[in-house]
């Protein structure tokens, strides 16, 4: 077990790439809790985020020799998992939940002691420009530079054109340089 | 980025519960992506039986054998699935055998065309041989790295033999009828060589009770090299298709399916084994 | 305790071209584990085809599993009971391990898919290839090819479980998890060992046949034939020219297995080798050197 536990996931996905699904295991177990939150949080139907789930570890099996060794596993993951929702939601129009959406409606702008640390560390000052972005701008934002999603495939996600999701990106974009050069907090 | 922050579990929990509101969310994702500590620890709240369901799901996507092209022809002719991957394991039933008749057939075919009587004779050398080699690489201790062990099993050795050489006969008349359509002569040729061929094959079969296919497939060709190759020499290949014979070899096919017919339940060689 | 007797062969001949390879073997079998030791060439592989149903013999009889294998009803009635791992064995091209498993699982009549890869998988998880078993078999060592082997043995947890050297080529910590999964099988079912490694004898298996030339030359307990041995073996400081075998040991003393006591000699406790080599002489360290 504690062999497991020291081999780094680099050195498993090399072992992955040989066909060793005791490697890919370890991968899973290190990988799928988070990332099944992490799809859980934009697609309200379990099934699709099984499936999503599925797919991207077969992807991983499939497709471990192209992962050229440059950052981490997890965020090749992400990526991974993110264009399969993408693909998913196309063919099956699930319900779609977008958390940075929500942000006006759940939560007052009055940030907590922890929220403001949080920010402040994570984000600097760019969290709270963004919560004063309209819910559209946020959802691209999330969508382009938080999930690293390219516009095409943001656009399929909203289900909008490809150049209002440009077009509402360029705005964010200049929104928030405004509000930081405001030096709002 | 930071290296000492790490989530609080407080945050983990709603995170996963849904009530971690947007902002607080996307900054634990960006953080979840590069911390290895925080991600273990966030599969604390979350169930297990979920993902164990969709890891055997994973499990046995990568392990189950991908049917070849053979068996999904098969499966879609109607033949059972263990039946059409027992059938798909023969070397004479594999997609490159398959590829490499082809070819050969259609040299032969091309050379009956144009070569004369010699391209003739060459055709019907080859022809009635073809299922011969066919069954020949169907079965048997010399084609199959696991003869041994497949012989100490429940399953008909009688039922394998029979499946494989149909499958056999299946793909490679075909073949060799699309080889006979090149050749000009007599209009019968395009045909009657099923004559030979067929009889030729059920030799094999009632021969494979006594002995190893690739034994019985030598001697069928060496006779066959000799009756074409004298009939060749007197400048009349298609002499080994005369009437006469073919009533022989309805003849001997006859026969040969009887025999099999009576020792069919001996089709497991319980002699010596090399 | 009445033990069934699982196996009954009696009056056992077997001629190939010239040569005997079996002359007059009686032998009976119980659930358990039972070694077969013996040189090589003394018909141990022959023996244990005719078992397995893999071969007939020139003259006897054959009882397995209560019936008699005449008619191939009973022969597939056995053989439904039975798992045999040859001393040799190839794979089909381009075979993962899973897919060779899969293949000998259809071969022993499980038809319906999704019941047949559980069985698969636990016969892989047996021989600990479970993560594996992905990999195409050309990729494996040698040692995890005969595992993969020793897995189809295993399907469906047989009744009469036939091994022709299973351990061969296997390295030392899997040959201890395979002994374990031996000795399991043996609580339940009758297992024939075929081996020339007398450690594997020694540790496994209650009762031992040894063959030699195509004869039995013993069949009893493990326990009994190491008794033969008993007073006959020498720890020395040299090695006695009338002792039967000796060799030096890691202790630098020299091990004299022989009738005759070398000088200034400790009386040393026998051990299932020295038994066997005594009851062999030249052949058996032959092949004991050879191995």
């Amino acid at each position: 077990m504690q062999a497991d536990a020291a081999r780094a996931d680099p050195e498993l996905l090399a072992a992955v790439a040989d066909a060793d699904l005791g490697a890919m295991r370890l991968l899973y177990d290190r990988h799928a809790p988070w990332l099944s939150a992490r799809l859980t949080r934009r697609c309200n139907s379990p099934e699709a985020v099984a499936d999503v789930l599925q797919d991207t570890f077969m992807a991983l099996w499939n497709g471990a020799d192209r992962w050229r060794g440059d950052g981490e596993v997890a965020a090749w993951l992400w990526g991974i998992a993110a264009r399969r929702l993408v693909s998913r939601l196309r063919r099956h129009r699930e319900a779609l939940v977008l958390p940075l959406e929500d942000v006006a409606a759940a939560r007052p702008p009055e940030l907590s002691a922890e929220e403001r640390v949080l920010l402040g560390v994570e984000y600097g000052d760019l969290g709270s420009a963004l919560l004063r972005l309209s819910p559209e701008m946020r959802a691209v934002v999330q969508a382009v530079v938080l999930d690293g999603l390219t516009t095409r495939e943001a656009a399929r996600l909203l289900g909008v054109p490809q150049n209002t999701v440009k077009s509402r990106l360029h705005r964010a974009k200049a929104h928030l340089r405004q509000n930081l050069a405001e030096g709002v907090t | 980025m930071s290296t000492t922050w790490h989530a609080a579990d407080d945050l983990l929990a709603r995170y996963v519960r849904g009530d971690a509101d947007a902002l607080q969310g996307a900054s634990l994702e960006q953080h979840l992506v590069q911390c290895a500590d925080c991600r273990a620890r966030i599969a604390t709240y979350i169930d297990a039986p979920p993902l164990d369901l969709v890891w055997t799901r994973i499990q046995e996507q990568v392990q189950a054998p991908v049917p070849t092209l053979v068996e999904r022809v098969l499966i879609r002719l109607g033949v059972s699935e263990p039946d059409a991957l027992l059938v798909a394991v023969a070397p004479s039933l594999r997609a490159s055998w398959l590829f490499g008749l082809a070819i050969t057939l259609g040299f032969v075919g091309l050379s009956a065309a144009y070569g004369g009587s010699r391209g003739l004779a060459l055709f019907l050398l080859v022809a009635p041989l073809i299922p011969v080699a066919g069954v020949a690489f169907a079965y048997g201790p010399d084609v199959d790295p696991a003869y041994e062990v497949g012989v100490a099993v429940p399953y008909s050795a009688a039922r394998l033999l029979l499946l494989r050489t149909s499958a056999v006969l299946a793909t490679s008349l075909p073949l060799v009828l699309a080889a006979a359509l090149l050749v000009p002569a007599l209009s019968w040729t395009v045909v009657s060589w099923l004559l030979p061929a067929l009889a030729f094959t059920a030799v094999m079969l009632a021969a494979s009770t006594w002995t190893r296919p690739t034994v019985t497939g030598v001697g069928l060709g060496i006779v066959w090299v000799c009756a074409v190759g004298s009939a060749a020499i007197d400048d009349n290949p298609a002499a080994v298709l005369d009437p006469p014979l073919l009533l022989i070899y309805v003849a001997i096919g006859v026969a040969a399916t009887a025999v099999l017919h009576l020792r069919i339940r001996r089709l497991t060689p319980l002699r010596s084994l090399s | 305790m009445t033990a069934t007797t699982t196996v009954k062969l009696a009056g056992i001949r077997k001629r190939y071209r010239g040569t005997t390879a079996l002359d007059a073997v009686d032998l009976s079998l119980q659930p358990g584990i039972t070694g077969l030791l013996g040189p090589n060439g003394a018909g141990k592989t022959t023996l244990l085809r005719i078992v397995a149903t893999v071969l007939a013999p020139t003259e006897g009889h054959v009882r397995l599993l209560g019936r008699m294998p005449s008619t191939n009803e009973a022969l597939a009635e056995v053989r439904r009971r039975l798992g045999y791992l040859p001393q040799e064995m190839g794979f089909p091209r381009g075979f993962t391990g899973f897919a060779f498993v899969d293949y000998m699982a259809v071969l022993k009549e499980w038809t319906s898919r999704a019941p047949r890869h559980d069985e698969v998988r636990r016969v892989l998880e047996l021989v600990d290839l479970g993560d594996v078993a992905a990999k195409r078999i050309r990729a494996l060592s040698g040692g995890q090819r005969r595992r993969i082997a020793l897995a189809q043995a295993l399907l469906g947890d047989p009744d009469l479980l036939l091994l022709d050297e299973p351990t061969t080529g296997v390295d030392p910590e899997q040959r201890v998890s395979l002994r374990q999964v031996l000795s399991r099988a043996g609580e339940r079912s009758t297992v024939l060992l075929s081996t020339h490694q007398t450690e594997d004898v020694a540790a496994l298996c209650d009762r031992v046949v040894v063959l030699d030339q195509g004869r039995v030359r013993f069949d009893g307990t493990v326990l009994g034939l190491v008794a033969t041995a008993a007073g006959r073996v020498w720890l020395a400081d040299a090695p006695h020219p009338a002792a039967r075998a000796s060799w030096r040991t890691g202790t630098g003393r020299h091990r004299n297995v022989g009738d005759a006591a070398p000088p200034a000699a400790d009386l040393a406790e026998p051990t299932l080798e020295d038994a066997y080599l005594l009851l062999l002489g030249d052949r058996a360290l032959a092949t004991a050197v050879a191995s």
